[in-house]
């Protein structure tokens, strides 16, 4: 490879020497000598933080260490390799030395909703005046398309575009549909486990994690699902986000249900917000009902034909209806399946976590309609579509239900403009203050969606 | 309240009578219940009494018959604690091989307990690293294990082989290596006539036992018990 080609893969990148070791196959040491360098640990604030991410003291832990001091490593961000008090970063300032693309470099030739329009200018002059925004569109609105526009001028202008999420089913479907939008565009799609190598591409599709390798590099920097786990609990990937766009740069946040810090920052004017309170296909958003079920974690183990649950699942397989079921942990999940097995010997269905292997697999089943109903917990709150489901919840008020797990779960319903509706059923045995606030926002959406005039049905 | 260091699970103590009345300081677990039983623990009664090959008897494998070929004066019976597959596999990787030296403590009870079940022993003995491993690891593994469980050791080999590591090495290439341990000038005196315990972290081949144990007993040492965490 040549010289500046080598050198391309630490533009806008902050890593450690065997990172660079596993991935600069010759030219090591040029790029090496060329790279700026700084220490792995940095005195902020009187106290020592790791310079990856941002970690403090309580993070890093002393190992005998060959560099002879009091050496220590840390924790937060080890599974990205092992930095040390000794250890350097190598960086190399992002100097977006793309080949100029085609233009037009969109090739998509859809249409968007009116809504999605308008918000899709609003994202082309937050990218234009490296402002930053909240999108803040309900589940179905149409969120990817709407990004379109912004990043075609933005790679049109050479400026670097890093769409990024914490989850990695989001990346792994997002990546595909920008593919085909730009194409003729490189794209490197990074996380944990790619098996591809890395490569300088103006656009990145990238988890929220892989962010961390990165020093100043976009120009524009998209967070989707901005609210998921593990960045709405882990403080370095908002470090990550921060240091991984240009001081000079765009950020859009895209959200269906942001947490209320940012409700809040919106509400103060102090974030711009674009809101799409409806779906593309014009129709309200299905409003969940409450119903009691009284002690529902021993009746539908005990004495489970005569659950108020079970007793809805009947009256819903007995229409035909398709649906999912959402429980509260993967023990209690178990014992209800074994339980459902006696009361629905003839149907087919099947229980799925985030600890089961098959969980691709039996989706799949779900989705191909040859299982009539897939207990789940909240492994399923976000990012897969059915063609027309209902969903139950059962025990709605445990805490795993947070307001914007609800209000995403709800989304699941009524996706496809064939199927608009369906039902959304909170079973519980005391309403929690997280259930009044879904249904609050759910409602709250329809009324704006009415009142913009963009429900037509 | 202490956090199992493998998956960050609180760690439960049970309190016992007897636990009581030993008047002992309470040291809890490193690791819970649940990451316990993830090993398989290997069970001597149906391993290789040569290399605590987990088996389906207690037969001498073949492997160990090999050995006794090649040094056919010796005796050896190695001990290991735990079957080198699932969890252990992805401990070791973590510790070693990312280098998160918080989890040395994941053993520290196992090795414990497996020195105190062993014959009388005078000096511990950890199998070295060589110079390019410590430089990059910045520890040695072995020593980071028995440190952890507050055994105490002497470094008394040191590594002078070149080349491959082991762990990067087909299985031939391993069992022809040359010998690649010396001992050092100044524990010489220290173990003549003594009883030592070789520790490593994982029995592959045998070929590094059976490396160490031979410089070993050259210098005249009593006795040599070896003892692996996993085989």
């Amino acid at each position: 490879m040549k010289k500046e080609g080598a050198q391309a893969y630490l533009y806008g990148r902050e890593l450690l020497k065997e990172e660079l070791e596993r991935e600069i196959e010759s030219g090591l040491e040029e790029v090496l000598q060329a790279a700026h360098t700084q220490k792995g640990f940095q005195s902020r604030n009187g106290s020592l933080q790791c310079v990856r991410c941002g970690s403090r003291r309580e993070d890093h832990y002393p190992v005998p260490c060959s560099c002879g001091k009091d050496c220590r490593y840390c924790l937060r961000c080890l599974q990205m390799g092992r930095i040390k008090t000794c250890s350097l970063l190598y960086h190399l300032p992002e100097s977006n030395h793309f080949p100029s693309v085609e233009r037009p470099v969109l090739k998509w030739e859809g249409t968007l909703s009116e809504q999605q329009a308008m918000a899709s200018r609003d994202i082309v002059d937050t990218m234009e005046t490296n402002g930053t925004r909240l999108v803040w569109a309900v589940a179905g609105a149409g969120k990817t398309e709407m990004l379109f526009e912004g990043i075609a001028h933005s790679l049109e202008q050479g400026k670097r575009v890093a769409v990024a999420s914490p989850r990695i089913d989001v990346c792994l479907e997002l990546a595909p549909r920008l593919q085909t939008a730009f194409k003729g565009v490189d794209v490197a799609v990074l996380y944990g486990e790619m098996e591809e190598a890395y490569r300088y591409t103006p656009l990145v599709v990238a988890t929220t994690h892989q962010l961390l390798r990165f020093k100043e590099a976009f120009d524009v920097l998209i967070i989707d699902e901005i609210d998921a786990f593990p960045f709405d609990t882990e403080p370095e990937l908002h470090f990550a986000a921060e240091k991984a766009r240009k001081r000079q740069s765009a950020l859009i946040y895209l959200t269906a249900t942001p947490d209320r810090h940012l409700r809040k920052l919106v509400k103060r004017k102090r974030l711009d917000a674009t809101i799409l309170p409806a779906r593309y296909h014009g129709h309200p958003l299905p409003v969940p009902k409450m119903i009691w079920a009284g002690d529902w974690r021993k009746t539908m183990v005990k004495n489970t034909e005569q659950a108020v649950p079970v007793r809805h699942m009947a009256r819903l397989l007995s229409s035909g209806r398709r649906f999912l079921v959402f429980v509260p942990n993967i023990d209690w999940m178990k014992q209800v399946e074994q339980a459902l097995r006696d009361v629905f010997p003839d149907n087919r269905f099947d229980s799925v976590s985030s600890l089961d292997p098959m969980r691709k697999q039996k989706v799949t089943a779900m989705r191909e309609e040859k299982i009539e109903f897939l207990l789940t917990t909240t492994i399923l709150e976000r990012g897969v579509t059915f063609r027309d489901i209902d969903v139950l919840v059962v025990g709605a008020e445990d805490r795993i239900f947070t307001e914007s797990a609800l209000v995403q779960i709800s989304g699941r319903v009524g996706r496809h403009p064939a199927h608009p509706s369906g039902e959304i059923l909170f079973f519980h045995y005391g309403k929690s203050l997280a259930m009044k606030k879904a249904v609050k926002q759910i409602n709250t959406m329809n009324r704006l969606a009415k009142k913009r005039g963009l429900i037509h049905s | 309240m202490t956090r199992c260091c493998w998956c960050g699970q609180t760690v439960h103590v049970p309190l016992t009578v007897s636990g009581v009345f030993s008047f002992s300081r309470l040291t809890p677990e490193a690791r819970c219940q649940s990451c316990a039983r993830k090993l398989v623990w290997i069970d001597p009664e149906i391993a290789c009494p040569g290399c605590s090959r987990s088996q389906k008897t207690a037969e001498w494998c073949m492997d160990c018959l090999k050995w006794k070929k090649q040094y056919p004066h010796k005796d050896f019976s190695h001990i290991a604690l735990y079957v080198y597959e699932g969890l252990f596999r992805e401990w070791l990787q973590a510790y070693k091989f990312k280098g998160d030296y918080r989890l040395a403590s994941f053993f520290r009870s196992d090795l414990r307990q497996a020195i105190r079940s062993l014959k009388p022993i005078d000096i511990i003995i950890p199998i070295p690293v060589s110079e390019a491993s410590l430089r990059k690891r910045g520890f040695n593994q072995v020593e980071g294990l028995l440190e952890a469980a507050s055994i105490p050791f002497l470094p008394v080999l040191e590594h002078i082989g070149r080349g491959k590591k082991q762990s990067e090495k087909k299985r031939a290439e391993r069992l022809n290596s040359p010998q690649p341990f010396q001992i050092k000038e100044a524990f010489k005196e220290k173990i003549k006539n003594k009883r030592v315990l070789i520790v490593d972290d994982v029995y592959t081949t045998g070929r590094t036992i059976f490396h160490a144990r031979e410089v070993l007993e050259k210098e005249k040492t009593a006795q040599i018990q070896t003892l692996t965490l996993a085989r």
